[in-house]
């Protein structure tokens, strides 16, 4: 155990401080920046290797050796400074590593680079309205036709799906086989007739999710990712980045240090609330809770950078992350008073947009696998207690 | 001791029940707003005056009753102006009858004030169609105010669809302060929403862990999901009790009806957010959405924490008191 980081690593915390000083002054950071600026520090970014490390170069990454100790560095220095990260959404943070997995060469090369450069938006096409937290159960169908599948089926809680050109989606292929079995993982092109998709408003005005419709809609025989039947362990390939972006202690410490802010800033008879008694443990509670999960993350990144099993706490972190909101959340919502019988909309006044964080923090106990499916993953996986009658992890 | 309804207060009961059922039926998210028709049966049934005297055309029945009719329209998330229009009747009775007696009809309406800071903007609740309003001051007395004037006051989107909400910057003219008591009844009438809201919760949710199946059967066979339901229904039989309780102790204007009221608050606010947190967890994603009903009811545990002193308000008062005799 050793909590400095080596000479080495040092180095190229300056290494990255002085190309972001140069490539991303600081004096401009609150100016607008054109796309095409955001685009060109991309490019920039990738020829210098702080960008897509784990995608070759062949396929618009930078292609470097895997130090995860040094994605934390880049993520900090970048953070510290708010100069543009990877392309945000389900592309690249699901399908491209689904790819790189499982993918046919023809099919990273197609896909992989207008991903990451955020061209392509890719909506996740799991969820349906009878297969929730059973995945598994979905109906969706594709039937190979010639050389293309023919799809018919109901998508839900569609993750971006307003937005996005493109959809991976998990569908039947294989109504005979066990359930499991019967599924394979397709690329599907939405902009063609068959596919309808309805917004669907979240309860605190969001519109981030929607449903598909899909009657006779067509994608070609090879937009299969994985061979047939085999959709089921290649999108786990995929939850399994979801649930680790879900469970990042970065967001939350940023989330901690506001409300924090909150508190300095509040007024609560006459006195700061963060002189309170009461706020200050539930302050201090919060803290030590989101510190701690930072640490586990210190924790992953060690096992992870010596190529040890990572053991149980990546499976506890999206239901740590969880409660955690909710307990920021609430200590918010005591903080802002009235303000929070308010809904954040364009005529915001301040306090009140914490009232996301409030009514959504519910949403993020659901979204991704539920903290009940949570807790039957962490017992069987990480615990190895029976499998529950039934009951899918 | 007998905290059972007598066959008389059970009717009533239906009777509201079978109002509200065909008014506000619990279909889908919309806000369920007050409607002419619901306004003018909650007038004709006696509803506004059902804890007050005739003399101002009141029912004459007690808190008991009145806690009963705000525990449904809690059920049924019904609107908020009958339980302010209530409270303002009871705090203009004395100094005001004509105004009392207008409310007990109908014909006049209160909203509601709220701001916990000493400075403007203030919050006004469902005032666009009153003519008075209540607030709580710093020392818990109930203080009835006129209209808001039209000309200082902004429209603004409120948590919850179903309260019209705006922001006004100078407090209205102040009509006059209730007697103590108002404060009290004010706590018991939102605490038996609270509740009522909390059964919802709980009907709805287990309602949906019978038919809705996940791995081939009802998600209600799932010890994660039927003990969550089993924990809501510990919570609704508490506070239902202490909600009985604590009517028939300000019924009767017991010495401890304070600290049963403000212990009942906390335990039905308590409920109303857990319940309806885990309520919303046992419904999935359709559950956060605003096609569902849930989320007014968790919109409307918000308000109704904000209303007479929320959560740490009341928990901070409650200390005060000395524990009641047995």
């Amino acid at each position: 155990m050793d909590l400095n980081i080596n000479e080495s690593d040092i180095g190229f915390r300056d290494e990255v401080r002085a190309f972001l000083a140069s490539c991303w002054p600081k004096a401009d950071k609150q100016r607008n920046r054109s796309q095409k600026d955001i685009a060109l520090f991309r490019q920039r970014a990738i020829e210098a290797g702080y960008l897509y490390r784990s995608i070759p170069r062949r396929y618009g990454g930078s292609e470097q050796a895997y130090n995860i100790i040094r994605a934390e560095i880049i993520r900090e220095e970048f953070g510290r400074v708010r100069a543009p990260m990877e392309v945000s959404g389900n592309g690249t943070s699901m399908l491209v590593p689904t790819l790189l997995d499982c993918g046919t060469e023809w099919q990273r090369e197609q896909f992989i680079r207008p991903t990451i450069s955020g061209e392509y938006v890719w909506a996740q096409g799991y969820s349906e309205p009878g297969a929730g937290s059973d995945l598994a159960a979905l109906k969706t169908s594709a039937v190979l036709t010639g050389d293309q599948w023919v799809i018919n089926g109901h998508k839900i809680w569609t993750t971006d799906v307003l937005k996005a050109q493109f959809m991976f989606a998990l569908v039947r292929t294989e109504p005979d086989a066990p359930k499991h079995k019967g599924i394979s993982y397709l690329l599907i092109d939405l902009r063609q007739p068959g596919v309808t998709v309805r917004p669907l408003k979240q309860l605190h005005g969001g519109e981030e999710f929607g449903e598909v419709f899909l009657e006779n809609v067509k994608t070609p025989a090879d937009w299969i990712v994985g061979n047939r039947g085999e959709g089921w362990s290649v999108s786990k390939t995929t939850l399994k980045h979801e649930r680790s972006s879900i469970g990042n202690a970065k967001s939350y410490m940023a989330m901690y240090a506001r409300l924090y802010e909150l508190a300095a800033g509040t007024t609560r008879s006459g006195l700061p609330a963060i002189q309170d008694p009461v706020i200050r443990v539930e302050l201090a509670r919060i803290e030590a809770l989101v510190l701690s999960q930072q640490y586990s993350s210190y924790r992953q990144f060690s096992r992870a950078a010596v190529g040890k099993d990572p053991g149980l706490s990546p499976l506890l972190n999206k239901l740590v992350c969880t409660g955690i909101g909710h307990r920021i959340a609430a200590l918010a919502q005591e903080l802002i008073a009235e303000s929070g019988l308010l809904l954040p909309s364009a005529q915001v006044r301040g306090a009140e947009k914490w009232v996301n964080q409030i009514v959504g923090s519910l949403g993020v106990a659901i979204a991704g696998g539920s903290s009940n499916i949570q807790r039957n993953i962490i017992a069987e996986r990480g615990l190895d207690l029976p499998r529950a009658q039934g009951e899918g992890a | 001791m007998d905290l059972l309804l007598t066959s008389e207060q059970e009717q009533i009961v239906e009777a509201i029940a079978a109002v509200l059922g065909d008014e506000l039926p619990l279909t889908g998210g919309h806000p369920r707003r007050m409607t002419r028709s619901l306004w003018q049966l909650a007038s004709d049934l006696g509803w506004i005056g059902l804890g007050l005297p005739m003399s101002v055309g009141g029912m004459q029945a007690s808190t008991v009753e009145e806690a009963l009719l705000f525990h449904k329209i809690g059920y049924h998330c019904g609107p908020m102006e009958l339980l302010f229009s209530v409270i303002a009747a009871h705090a203009a009775k004395d100094s005001n009858p004509a105004l009392c007696e207008r409310l007990v009809k109908g014909e006049a309406r209160a909203g509601y004030l709220i701001g916990t800071s000493l400075n403007p903007p203030w919050l006004a609740l469902a005032m666009a169609n009153a003519e008075v309003a209540v607030r709580l001051d710093a020392n818990d007395q109930m203080i009835l105010h006129g209209a808001v004037p039209l000309t200082s006051h902004e429209q603004i989107c409120g948590l919850d669809p179903a309260v019209d909400t705006m922001s006004i910057d100078a407090l209205p003219q102040i009509l006059c302060v209730a007697p103590a008591n108002v404060t009290s009844r004010g706590l018991l009438l939102v605490a038996a929403m609270e509740a009522g809201l909390a059964r919802l919760a709980l009907d709805l949710a287990c309602e949906h862990a019978k038919v809705r199946e996940q791995f081939g059967k009802a998600i209600g066979s799932f010890q994660a999901v039927r003990h969550a339901c089993a924990d809501m229904a510990v919570r609704s039989e508490a506070v239902d009790s202490q909600l009985a309780f604590a009517a028939a102790s300000l019924a009767k204007e017991s010495d401890s009806a304070f600290y049963e009221v403000r212990a009942l608050k906390c335990l039905s606010i308590d409920a109303a957010y857990r319940n309806v947190r885990s309520a919303i967890q046992i419904f999935g994603a359709i559950g956060v959405t605003d096609e569902h009903v849930m989320h007014l009811l968790l919109k409307r545990t918000h308000l109704l924490d904000a209303l007479f002193g929320n959560r740490s308000h009341q928990l901070d008062r409650l200390l005060a008191y000395p524990f009641p005799d047995s």
